[in-house]
């Protein structure tokens, strides 16, 4: 807990000085660390490194003025402690895919991209035991039905409340047997702005007549990458971030789908639950 | 935790070297990160030519140095090497490097059981500028003998590390 903590002041440090020259030896004194045990205890924690949060950080912040300011691309990089555009466009291209230049014009960086501060409740999430780690799996092929929405607000309540609403509808299917349910949080990149849907359904047979309110949505047979998602629904951005930001960058894995797909356990009282992307190539 | 103080004549090492930040992976103490995918390469090559290093190595003591670089306060990168103390270099094999340390001057510490997982980088700073030593901050070595029984064992092990002194 007390490296926690310390952590997550190097952390608030880190934040603070994201346009200033600093270095990993000033973020491990601001801590009262060496520079070995600092290195070692930050990458055990927060699974970066102090330099590769630090980068991370700065191109997300950024990126972010990029896409919502009209800043100078090289002021901007400057301003981030880049020493030349060049070495900003490198690191840019080599984290979000594309030029700075093609972010300024408008091209698809959702904000999802955009890597978030680690806050103390994402250290504590990332280190409440291995369950994090990712499996490979297949899944499907699959056929959902259910109930789908925008997510324009914070999305645990949204997540909630749809739930509560399908269970009420399902409860009046006349099935004996509790079904599979999954949830889909579906990145809709192709709206207008940044839009995510939110797909809670259960599992159909081939055969049963779907009910004209509900949505269908069939996952073929395709190679997963599972996690276990510990703890409450209000948490799950945290479990999100994690795959997004820490593992998916080194794993190198691109998604097959922007789809995050929830596998809810039969028993309603167990806190986990199986949170899967589609790996390309598999589906 | 107090020190011995040593003149250490010129060390000649050989063994494998990593340069970067080793705990990309993880940062547990564990054979997980770069500096225990080393150690196992290290222990395997060992293993597979006891007979050609038994004329050039000094057995049962294994090194592991640390050496900064001038980017190291900047980016926490730094250089990780491996090996034995070699006897003579003209019967080093090419897969191992060679790494020559000059003689110095070392305050040794001795670490035992969980001391060897702590911030022991710290302490030494701290007893410096309580003892008005001065520290050369160029590297540190750790000297595993048979004192230490492994990551797995780390509360029933020994090791010393070698803190370089300024002339």
């Amino acid at each position: 807990m007390l490296d926690l903590e310390a952590i997550a002041r190097s952390i608030d440090f880190i934040e603070a000085n994201l346009r200033q020259p600093i270095t990993v030896a000033e973020m491990a004194d601001a801590v009262s660390y060496s520079l070995f045990h600092f290195s070692r205890t930050f990458s055990q924690i927060t699974h970066h490194t102090p330099y590769d949060y630090l980068m991370r950080r700065r191109l997300a912040e950024a990126a972010r003025e990029l896409c919502y300011t009209r800043r100078q691309i090289i002021d901007i990089a400057f301003d981030y402690q880049f020493n030349n555009p060049e070495t900003f466009s490198r690191a840019f291209k080599r984290v979000y895919g594309i030029q700075p230049s093609q972010a300024r014009r408008g091209a698809n960086l959702a904000a999802r991209r955009l890597m978030p501060r680690l806050t103390l409740a994402h250290l504590e999430h990332l280190n409440k035991g291995p369950y994090l780690r990712p499996i490979l799996q297949p899944i499907g092929p699959l056929r959902l039905a259910g109930v789908m929405t925008l997510v324009d607000g914070d999305l645990p309540t949204i997540i909630t409340r749809l739930w509560e609403t399908v269970e009420r509808v399902f409860a009046h299917r006349g099935k004996a047997a509790q079904p599979d349910r999954y949830g889909i949080l579906i990145d809709a990149a192709d709206w207008d702005g940044e839009v995510d849907l939110y797909l809670a359904a259960i599992v159909v047979d081939e055969a049963e007549p779907i009910d004209p309110a509900w949505v269908e949505k069939h996952i073929p047979a395709s190679q997963a990458v599972r996690f276990i998602h510990k703890g409450p629904t209000a948490d799950l951005p945290l479990t999100l971030d994690f795959i997004y930001h820490t593992w998916q960058p080194r794993s190198g894995v691109q998604l097959a789908k922007p789809w995050i797909i929830e596998h809810y356990p039969a028993d309603p009282a167990n806190d986990e639950r199986d949170v899967s992307i589609l790996a390309e190539n598999t589906v | 935790m107090e020190p011995r103080i040593i003149e250490q004549s010129q060390l000649t090492l050989a063994g494998f070297s990593f340069y970067g930040n080793p705990f990309q992976v993880s940062g547990f103490w564990t054979e997980e990160n770069e500096i225990g995918r080393m150690w196992k390469r290290f222990g395997a090559y060992c293993a597979a030519n006891q007979k050609l290093l038994s004329a050039i190595a000094v057995q049962g003591i294994a090194h592991e140095l640390h050496i900064y670089h001038p980017d190291t306060p900047t980016t926490g990168e730094f250089e990780v090497f491996v090996g034995f103390e070699a006897t003579r270099i003209d019967g080093v094999p090419l897969e191992l490097s060679i790494k020559l340390l000059p003689p110095a001057r070392y305050a040794v510490f001795t670490l035992h059981g969980r001391q060897i997982a702590s911030d022991w980088s710290k302490m030494i700073q701290e007893w410096a500028a309580k003892t008005g030593h001065q520290l050369a901050n160029t590297h540190s070595i750790q000297r595993y003998d048979d004192r230490f029984k492994g990551l797995d064992r780390v509360d029933e092990s020994t090791l010393d590390a070698y803190i370089p002194l300024k002339a």
